[in-house]
């Protein structure tokens, strides 16, 4: 049989041909680039969903389970390299539906690439792309509906974010200090997610975190100045996308801190013990529920809203990566 | 006074405010690690510094009163907000005004205007069954001999979402306060073939006497073949009265149950000792895992925390009325227990598994579930189904022709609206407009 590796892989492939047909179409506005965009999106969504399919299988396979209905038990996202697969074919699932939906493909130049980069940091950071068996504590009946859930929600919060950052390129009045915020919120993300594969030497990955967090402002300020952002849709419809990608993440991450709770109450003995992954995923919550308040304030409105989503999705960098990093609790062996 | 703390109490300001404290204060708790022995604090920050941190409540953020005021300011937020709010949002879904009158589809959302070929009472019966077709709630709330005036709308429900979420919520919060006022979490160590109805609490040196036995008759560990391992199971017996009354085999994700009381596969070790006990009524020995505690009087236990390999001492936890003092006991010798006529001796020791299973009782949990349920539920309800309202008026333009103005609002996502209203024009046109349509402007 197929190796997921291999499809996983592929689906790749897909998503770095329909970045590039976004980014020609994104300029071009030819309708053949639209359409092979869109065209190779879908493949890659298509061929990793399948990946994680055969994962599953493999996976009950090296868990020496022969009762293939059981695969759920045996679900493929228990390890840095399965969850970070599963995070950029969310985004890149979530991101199709969004433009079916409102018929605009102006963020496939950035939301693919963002989803591309946190699956090939698999293959750059080096994490296991074995499958694994699973220590008991994970085999739970929960375990794929509590991360099936929290991740949808988790790549909900990515696309909001990264229209966050784009909506600041689309606005007129982006000041010096919202550059500064941008810059200093991508360089905590970025450390983050390189840090955690390396786990020593923080000054070289501060440096390294800091030159790309630069880039990637340059890149805004480049589509600011250069008025490319023109394409994105209006400061309004950008606010519309933010608050409902929010109100997706809000809803599965509820439902996930909730399937959380009922797999800990099975296998802990207590559906809330406050271990710091469970209390990061709450404070993740409660910067959405202040955002989804916010919005009834009048002077919250506009920029104010964007930090929020930036912020609620530092919340979830942190959740994925610092917690495991740096404070030991019960979830950190589930990696 | 009481205005003023209501106004407080009913802004969405100050649940803002609140929502980001929870969140910024939590974070404490995750830095410093919580519940330790005060001798761990005392060695990782050093004097000074742990009394700050005990005082401020940091030791055991979750549970101290600056975060318990938090929760519960933030359940009187909701709870006052709800109530003031909801006899507004009362009005507005059910009793909202009926009529068009001329002018005001210019404040809707979406509208549009249409000249037909079809009496005022042919329009006003197709209109009224399009509607309902399309899951509407339609009426005729204004009838003259020039001009009906239609009303619809659906998922008025929709509007109390956010409120059903709120409900949810404070459920939850509720049940968080039964599980932390009536609820416990302890831990049972039972060697092979050995029993007991004690339970001893994580936080603190308290013991709780269960109405029935625990008893392990087997404990074993399934590996892979790389060495990992794949399953610890415990097979377990409840006695009561003297009696089997139970028995399941455990494992990790796989508890019992019994009268309420859950009992999880949490860890396992080795070490069994072997201890006489003398009293006047006779003796007995007893075999105890290590970690668990022996009854030796009212209020009185023994645990056994360690052995030295080299003396054959032991060292043990003694408590007595919630006091627990540490030693050091040698083999054999019989000591006395302070208070009661009871002594006992170790007497033997034998480096046997025994499994380390978590006891909880959680009467909060179901509420938790229930305010889950309720919450999710609500959120589905407030993001995704939008309440629509249609207007429509019909004048009468002779004998065989009617104007139709008609249009609508949503709480949320007019474009499924608009989508909505054009296929009821469309019916409208396809039925009426055999000759060339006159629409018009809106
Ligand atoms: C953890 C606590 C809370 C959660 C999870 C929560 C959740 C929500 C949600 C999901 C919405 C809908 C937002 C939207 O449609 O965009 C909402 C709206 C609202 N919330 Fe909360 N909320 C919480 C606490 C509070 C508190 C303490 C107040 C007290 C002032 C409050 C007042 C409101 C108000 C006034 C609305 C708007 C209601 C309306 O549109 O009719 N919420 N809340």
């Amino acid at each position: 049989m197929i190796h997921s590796v291999t499809l996983f892989n592929a689906g790749m492939v897909a998503y770095f041909l329909a970045f590039l047909f976004y980014t020609i179409f994104t300029f071009s506005k030819s309708s053949w680039s639209s359409r092979l965009a869109t065209s190779f999106a879908w493949l890659g969504v298509v061929l990793q969903g399948a990946g994680f399919i055969v994962r599953g299988i493999e996976k009950a396979r090296v868990n020496m389970v022969s009762d293939w209905m059981a695969f759920y038990k045996y679900a493929p996202f228990t390890n840095m390299y399965e969850s970070l697969m599963l995070f950029g074919w969310m985004a890149v699932l979530i991101y199709l539906i969004f433009e079916w939906k409102y018929k605009n493909k102006a963020f496939g130049m950035f939301v693919i690439p963002l989803a591309l980069v946190g699956e090939l940091s698999t293959q750059i950071l080096g994490f296991n792309e074995e499958a694994q068996p699973l220590v008991p504590a994970l085999q739970s009946n929960w375990l794929l509906f509590h991360v099936v859930t929290t991740f949808i929600g988790y790549a909900a919060a990515a696309v909001s974010a990264g229209v966050a950052y784009a909506y600041f390129a689309r606005r007129e009045d982006t000041t010096k200090k919202d550059w500064a915020v941008i810059f200093v919120t991508t360089w905590f993300i970025f450390f983050f997610i390189i840090y955690s594969a390396f786990r020593e030497n923080i000054i070289l990955y501060l440096g390294v975190s800091a030159v790309a967090a630069a880039v990637f402002c340059l890149f805004l300020y480049l589509i600011k100045k250069t008025g490319i952002a023109k394409v994105l849709p209006t400061v309004e419809a950008m606010e519309q996308i933010m608050y409902q990608s929010v109100a997706v993440g809000f809803v599965f991450l509820t439902i996930g801190i909730i399937l959380g709770a009922v797999w800990a109450k099975y296998a802990w003995g207590g559906y809330w013990s406050w271990d710091p992954k469970e209390t990061w995923s709450l404070i993740t919550w409660l910067v959405y529920a202040a955002y989804l308040h916010a919005r009834y304030i009048k002077n919250l409105r506009g920029k104010p809203l964007a930090y929020f989503t930036i912020v609620g999705f530092l919340s979830v960098i942190f959740t994925y990566y610092g917690v495991n990093l740096i404070i030991p609790g019960l979830h950190s062996y589930a990696q | 006074m009481f205005k003023v703390l209501y106004d407080i109490f009913s802004s969405v300001k100050l649940a803002i405010v609140l929502l980001l404290t929870l969140a910024v204060t939590s974070i404490v708790g995750t830095i410093v690690e919580q519940q330790q022995d005060p001798e761990k604090y005392l060695r990782e920050y050093g004097e000074t510094t742990y009394k700050i941190l005990k005082f401020l409540g940091f030791t055991d953020v979750y549970h101290s009163w600056w975060y318990i005021a938090l929760l519960t300011l933030l359940a009187l937020n909701l709870i006052v907000c709800s109530i003031k709010r909801l006899p507004k949002i009362w009005k507005i879904a059910m009793e909202p005004r009926k009529t068009l009158p001329p002018g005001y589809e210019k404040g809707l959302a979406v509208s549009n205007a249409i000249t037909l070929q079809a009496s005022l009472n042919e329009v006003k019966e197709k209109l009224l069954e399009t509607l309902r077709n399309k899951r509407y709630k339609a009426e005729v709330s204004k009838e003259t001999e020039e001009e009906v005036h239609l009303f619809a709308d659906k998922n008025v429900y929709a509007r109390f979402g956010v409120y059903i979420v709120h409900l949810g919520v404070l459920i939850v919060l509720i049940g968080g306060l039964v599980t932390a006022i009536f609820g416990y979490r302890g831990y049972m160590n039972l060697a092979e073939g050995t029993s007991s109805n004690l339970v001893s609490f994580f936080s603190g040196p308290k013991i709780v006497e269960l109405p029935f036995y625990v008893k392990c008759n087997k404990f074993k560990i399934d590996f892979y073949p790389s060495g990992m391992p794949k399953a610890y199971i415990s097979d377990l017996s409840i006695i009561e009265d003297g009696k089997e009354v139970l028995r399941k085999s455990i494992e990790v994700n796989h508890p019992l149950k019994y009268r309420g009381i859950y009992f999880y596969q949490a860890s396992y070790g080795q070490g069994e000792a072997f201890l006489r006990i003398v009293s006047p009524k006779g003796e007995e020995i007893v075999g105890v895992a290590f970690g668990q505690p022996v009854k030796l009087g009212e209020n009185t236990y023994l645990r056994i925390v360690s052995l030295d390999g080299n003396t054959m001492s032991i060292g043990i936890e003694f408590i007595q009325n919630g006091k627990v003092q540490e030693g050091v006991i040698k083999p054999f010798i019989l000591y006395k227990v302070p208070g009661t006529d009871k002594s006992f001796a170790m007497v033997d020791f034998k480096p046997v598994f025994y499994t380390g299973l978590q006891v909880s009782k959680d009467p909060g949990t179901w509420i938790v579930w229930v305010g889950s349920i309720i919450l999710i539920a609500g959120l589905i309800v407030a993001f995704f189904i939008p309440h629509r309202r249609i207007w429509a008026r019909i004048e009468k333009k002779g004998e065989n022709r009617a104007r139709l103005v008609i249009g609508g609002l949503a709480n949320k996502g007019t474009e499924g609206l608009a989508t909505e209203l054009e296929e009821v024009l469309g019916v409208l046109k396809s039925s009426y407009c055999q000759n060339t349509p006159k629409e018009e402007e809106s």
